[in-house]
């Protein structure tokens, strides 16, 4: 059982080779086996009885897609009596009223929710250390970072305490944990998944999507996760499809492009894993070709207006007034809603907020926020323009490998250098996946494949492609107990 | 652009923080790294581009003006730090 995928999880459960109760029992005792790693904030104390209910609907002759699969949530989506923290002190004690649709969806698919992964406060960082929890580890070094936001998930999943877990993409918060813990993540096409019970960070910029071992398990969740939903007015009416379905079918002469820049900043060791998977993706009849990203060096600069000025408005919402943490005997209304803010929030998130709000304000936003606007087209320009050359881009999924707790603490600038490969495809909206393609001194490498809108299903299925003439996926870490 | 304590206290009071003598320092490094990244956009020539805001360049859908969400009165205030006879409380405003 340990190191099944998603998909062989959903054989064994069907062809009776276990139960749903027999797995979930198995997964809660590997939990506790990892709790150093950090990678819950809670666990759902029902789920035995849910994996109970799931066996007996098996009998009943059910044919759900993902029934009586644990799945893990990262702790930005509302759970109907649940605590949903998003990492932060702030909502430390928030229990939803609701589901979020990417739950409910994955609800009707069959899944059952195994517990809420930890995560970076309200989605901002890229390391998992601004959770109010604490930090996560990664799995394949303890004194390393699981990378973030979606870091909790990552860890999880690479850890084999789920097969598959749900995660939040702003600037690169699947991909680039995905990268670090060694499994495969994708960021959709905004809009592709609703965000509606998604805890806002920049509404523009956020896509919630699938995060596993395989490409193939991360198709299963995408088709159920993905869907036009009418409480959220940005999801898209664009027709799913059946992403698992179209991953071996024969894909051609495709041509990917390749931004050489981005080639040309890697350390000899990484560039090393970057060419042998061109290789690789060339065996599978993949053709390379070279393409020009001019605004590309823009992307982090417009990110870091952009995310910032957006969650400067999301998070006026904490007030201490509706939910969420509320300062001790405050005087009067003002002393009430400045000091649940500052003592409720941690210290990145209000340095967020308060750049965006700089950049808000009357005397700067032509220079910053309209000037970021206008860069964010340009980018997509580019992509545009790129698409009309290749079917799929090729790029870095991060600039290094893990690196160390506390390593880049004391310089944001850094930490923010991390999204250098990731964010411009949240600019321009596209499809983007990390997929495992080899090692650095024994911690994972990803490399990213970007798609044009709404192709999300040419990504996995080149992933999946290479992912059947490689096993880097399926490498596990060697974590003492 | 130079971030300094003026700045600060400043957009503090927008963004509606508190902010100690001692927490100064590290919110001007903090707000000063970010803003140092983005006057790196000075650089880019955008005459004439209209600003994105919406990645599919998507406008407002608009939904007919039904009321169909269940009444959640009750479940929404039992969010609330304080509410008491359906009402959120909060320290007095008017004497």
């Amino acid at each position: 059982m340990l190191d099944e995928t998603l998909t062989e999880q959903i054989k064994g459960i069907r062809e009776k080779k276990y139960s749903s109760f027999e797995l979930t029992e198995f997964l809660l005792d590997r939990i506790k086996d990892k709790t150093e790693l950090n990678c819950f904030i809670s666990i759902n104390d029902n789920i035995l009885e849910e994996a109970k209910a799931a066996d007996k609907e098996l009998e009943r002759g059910s044919d759900k897609p993902l029934l009586g699969i644990p799945i893990a949530h990262k702790d930005i989506f509302c759970e109907r009596e649940t605590k949903t923290t998003a990492g932060s002190q702030m909502l430390e004690n928030f229990v939803a009223p609701y589901d979020a649709t990417v739950v409910s969806n994955l609800k009707r698919a069959g899944a059952i929710s195994l517990g809420k992964t930890n995560m970076d406060e309200f989605a901002m960082g890229s390391s998992n250390e601004t959770s109010f929890f604490g930090p996560v580890k990664n799995p394949w070094d303890e004194t390393r970072v699981p990378g973030g936001s979606s870091g909790g998930s990552a860890a999880a999943v690479s850890a084999r305490l789920c097969s598959a877990a749900t995660g939040t993409d702003t600037g690169g918060s699947i991909r680039q944990p995905a990268s670090f813990c060694g499994i495969t993540g994708l960021k959709p096409t905004y809009g592709r998944v609703s965000r509606w019970g998604m805890i806002a960070y920049a509404s523009s910029l956020d896509q919630a999507g699938p995060m596993a071992l395989t490409a193939e398990d991360c198709a299963i969740m995408l088709k159920e996760m993905s869907g036009h939903d009418k409480k959220d007015s940005t999801s898209a009416q664009v027709e799913v499809d059946d992403y698992r379905a179209l991953l071996s079918r024969p894909l051609g002469k495709l041509k990917i492009g390749i931004f050489e820049p981005l080639m040309k900043e890697l350390d000899s060791a990484t560039s090393l894993v970057m060419e042998k998977t061109i290789e690789e993706l060339e065996k599978i009849g993949m053709t390379f070709t070279e393409i020009d990203l001019p605004n590309f060096s823009y992307a982090i600069p417009a990110y870091y207006v952009i995310a910032p000025a957006e969650c400067s408005a999301n998070l006026s919402r904490y007030d201490g007034v509706r939910f969420g943490y509320r300062c001790d005997e405050p005087s009067d209304l003002k002393e009430l809603y400045q000091r649940s803010r500052t003592e409720g929030l941690g210290k990145e998130v209000k340095n967020r907020i308060m750049a965006g709000t700089f950049a808000l304000t009357s005397g700067y936003y032509d220079a910053f926020y309209k000037k970021a606007q206008q860069v964010r087209r340009l980018i997509k320009n580019d992509f545009v323009e790129a698409f009309k050359k290749v079917d799929v881009i090729i790029a870095p999924a991060t600039p290094s490998t893990a690196f160390r707790l506390g390593e880049k603490a004391g310089d944001p600038k850094e930490m923010y250098l991390q999204d250098v490969y990731t964010t411009s495809s949240n600019l321009a909206g596209l499809p983007a996946l990390s997929m495992p393609a080899g090692f650095v001194n024994n911690l994972p490498v990803g490399v990213q494949l970007i798609g044009n809108y709404f192709d999300e299903a040419q990504i996995l299925a080149i992933a999946h492609q290479f992912q059947s003439i490689t096993d880097w996926h399926l490498t596990s870490p060697d974590i003492p107990t | 652009m130079k971030v300094d304590k003026e700045t600060v206290k400043e957009i503090a009071e927008l963004a509606n923080f508190r902010i100690e003598k001692k927490d100064e320092k590290d919110l001007i490094f903090g707000m000063q790294k970010i803003l140092e990244m983005a006057s790196a956009l000075n650089e880019a020539q955008t005459n004439g581009v209209t600003p994105m805001a919406n990645p599919h360049d998507a406008s407002q859908t608009l939904r007919e003006d039904i009321c169909r969400d269940v009444e959640q009165r009750d479940s929404f205030l039992a969010l609330a730090p304080l509410a008491e006879d359906g009402f959120f409380l909060v320290p007095k405003v008017v004497e």
